[in-house]
């Protein structure tokens, strides 16, 4: 086993210069292929953090995972860092600064500290009996996010008495890290001379007011992991399969009922981002980000699609897209673009303007909404009937105005969306949906009837 | 469990509507409801956040004071210049001094977290009260050719630095470098102004001789503040 030092920059590690303890002063490592364009989006509109959540069965005490926060922070030296700017690009530096449990608030994922001096890229969050985990998507994926967040919690009940067997899900604090964990496994397998990903019309997008700045809404169903399970197999799916395909059919509702798509040749793509981890197909043990996306969608010009229909489209849409050889595509237009010696000579200024025009024309032009399905969240036994349920929160952009998250944990099925306009309509068409295919979900918002003022801006009832 | 009946979804116990459909939620147990039950709590807690409201009436009061001061010397020195012959006369610099004074200590309480307009408003405030000074004589003899430039490029000279000064996070000798390069552009803008004021040729001189002093001192300190006392990585800054 390697023993860690210090993150320092990944594709040229070996060459150091000077004394140990200048170096060790001063670690700094770049950003993953997936992470470089997110900083230069940052804005209060736009926080690219997203938020997992475990709701435990007991009030949390916050000395104590304060406690496991300290502990568990030297295992995750490459999370303990802040974000700088350099000339041509952004770099993560160590941070020493405490990272305190913050209290929880009615409007999760705003007024994120990433790129102010000594803030950290993740904080945790306690409320009631809530543990909250808010992670910036600059620093790592779900995927090592998960990992941070089931460490902590195992270090926050082996406080309380309870041990944990450690293993590659759950990392023991006292442990060594490798560099393995801090690799960015984008460059090990980007293909130089593959062709680039082919690039789709714009999307339809969900029309609606935006709410107050600083606030968005959270819906979360809970339903029966079980019976969403046996659910889906009487459809022919997978569960995310057949979520994905509840999500299209009432974004088909959304649109259908909008009055700017009344008109059928003039009507977008309905198109759905749903992003999935590499490491299942491209062997890595990094903890920073490392997942792509399928595009599934369905082109409303050609008519109405049944619910049937469009499980038929997403699972072949899937089953292309989730191909070694297509995914290298993006890889490595996504590694080949950062590298080009023309991009690098931008300073990081325009290169911030550049970014933020690809994004919105490669990104969330794109896209309608986004869905992702993180499955079990994998707790380990010693812990996990200590825990209601998990939520995975996305963050919602002012382009992508509403979006998904899911989670389970035992048979507490867990999808929350995360919206930033007015009007709910998909929220409440999804979960009808799921309602009439016989599954019985409880809701919850963190707005409550106060807080809507104005009337509802919602062209369905 | 309550649920909605048009959504056919449950809600929490605490739900007095439909979080879908805004439906009223039919309780049958009215103390049912429980805040703390709610996964998200129903204050807002932002590490942002800082509710001081007395910082606002601190500010409405001490506007309140500096008016009441301006307007008891704008009275009596009006009445004191009148005095002897009924006219008014030197008290006319005097007032126009005060309320230049008065609008340059109330702006940055009326326009706290607006430093851009703040800076704006007081600019045009001080060139007016140039003008209003230079007219009261009957000739506008300097302020529109000196006093109004001057005023200008000392404003937007000193803004611009102080930008850069508080945009450095760290803060050291670098401050001194950013220090310096104002000077620099500021010392040009004057030569300028004064040059185009006495109708010569606009090209600087001597304020570029100091430029090229200042911009090399600058840059060392920026050096000794990043490199030599922080000992920053240089490849880390300029890695392409």
């Amino acid at each position: 086993m390697v023993m860690f030092t210090n993150p320092v920059h990944q594709d040229d590690e070996p060459r150091l210069r000077g004394p140990a303890a200048y170096r060790d002063r001063h670690p700094w490592y770049a950003l993953d292929h997936a992470a470089i364009i997110y900083p230069a989006l940052l804005s209060d509109t736009m926080s690219a953090s997203y938020r997992i959540q475990a709701t435990l069965d007991a009030p949390v005490d916050v000395p104590l995972l304060q406690s496991a926060l300290d502990t568990i922070r030297a295992r995750f030296p490459y999370f303990q860092i802040e974000l700088r700017k350099g000339f041509f690009w952004f770099f993560f530096e160590r941070n020493t600064a405490r990272n305190s449990v913050l209290a929880d608030s009615k409007f999760p994922l705003q007024k994120s500290p990433v790129g102010t001096r000594g803030g950290y890229l993740y904080r945790v969050r306690a409320h009631a009996n809530h543990i909250a985990l808010e992670m910036c998507h600059i620093l790592t994926d779900g995927h090592g996010a998960l990992i941070f967040f089931r460490t902590l919690l195992a270090e926050y009940y082996r406080l309380q008495g309870t041990d944990t067997v450690y293993d590659a899900t759950v990392f023991d604090p006292h442990g060594s890290p490798e560099p393995a964990e801090w690799e960015d496994a984008f460059s090990r397998y980007a293909d130089p001379g593959a062709p680039k990903p082919r690039r789709g019309p714009k999307a339809w997008h969900l029309p609606g007011l935006p709410l107050p700045l600083h606030t968005m809404r959270v819906t979360t169903g809970v339903l029966s992991l079980a019976a969403a399970l046996a659910r889906a197999k009487e459809c022919g799916a997978t569960l995310t399969v057949f979520l994905a395909a509840v999500y299209l059919a009432a974004l088909q509702d959304v649109q259908d009922a909008d009055p700017g798509s009344q008109n059928r040749r003039r009507r977008r793509t309905i198109r759905l981002q749903m992003p999935a981890n590499l490491r299942g197909f491209f062997p890595s043990s990094t903890l920073r980000n490392f997942s792509l996306f399928a595009l599934p969608e369905i082109d409303t010009r050609l008519g109405h699609y049944e619910f049937e229909e469009i499980i038929t489209r997403i699972k072949a849409i899937m089953t292309l897209s989730f191909d070694a050889k297509e995914l290298k595509r993006t890889i490595t237009r996504n590694v080949m673009t950062a590298k080009h010696p023309a991009i690098r000579i931008i300073p990081l200024p325009i290169k911030n303007v550049l970014m933020r025009i690809i994004y919105k024309s490669h990104g969330e032009n794109m896209y309608t909404s986004l869905s992702t399905n993180v499955g079990p969240a994998r707790m380990p036994p010693s812990f996990a009937d200590r825990i209601r349920r998990i939520d995975v929160v996305l963050p919602s952009t002012p382009g992508l105005r509403t979006v998904a998250g899911t989670a389970s944990h035992g048979d507490a099925l867990s999808i929350s969306f995360g919206s930033v306009i007015e009007r709910n309509d998909l929220e409440r068409l999804f979960f009808r949906r799921l309602v009439k295919a016989g599954l019985k979900v409880k809701v919850e918002s963190n707005l409550s009837a106060k807080d809507i003022k104005e009337p509802y801006h919602a062209i369905l009832q | 469990m309550p649920y909605c009946s048009k959504c056919g979804v449950e809600v929490e116990e605490s739900a007095a509507t439909c979080p879908l459909c805004r439906a009223p939620i039919q309780h049958l147990d009215e103390d049912a409801a429980h805040e703390e039950n709610s996964t998200y709590p129903q204050h807002i807690i932002d590490p942002d956040d800082a509710y001081r409201l007395s910082r606002a009436e601190r500010r409405r009061m001490g506007v309140e004071l500096l008016t009441l001061v301006a307007g008891l010397a704008t009275a009596a020195l009006l009445l004191v210049d009148m005095f002897p012959d009924g006219a008014l006369g030197w008290s006319l610099y005097a007032i126009g001094s005060i309320a230049v004074v008065w609008l340059l200590s109330i702006l940055p309480l009326l326009l706290t977290g607006k430093p851009r307009l703040m800076v704006v408003l007081m600019l045009a405030a001080i060139v007016a009260y140039l003008c209003l000074i230079d007219a009261l004589d009957g000739l506008m003899s300097w302020s529109l050719s000196f006093g109004a430039p001057i005023t200008m490029a000392t404003f937007i000279g000193t803004y611009l630095t102080t930008v850069a000064l508080r945009s450095r996070a760290i803060k050291g000798i670098n401050l001194f470098g950013i220090g310096a390069l104002g000077l620099a552009g500021y010392l040009v803008a004057l030569e300028c102004i004064i040059r185009l004021a006495l109708h010569v040729s606009a090209r600087p001189y001597w304020s570029v001789v100091t430029a090229l002093v200042l911009v090399p001192i600058a840059i060392f300190l920026f050096y000794l503040h990043g490199r030599v006392l922080r000992g920053a990585d240089l490849r880390k800054i300029f890695r392409l």
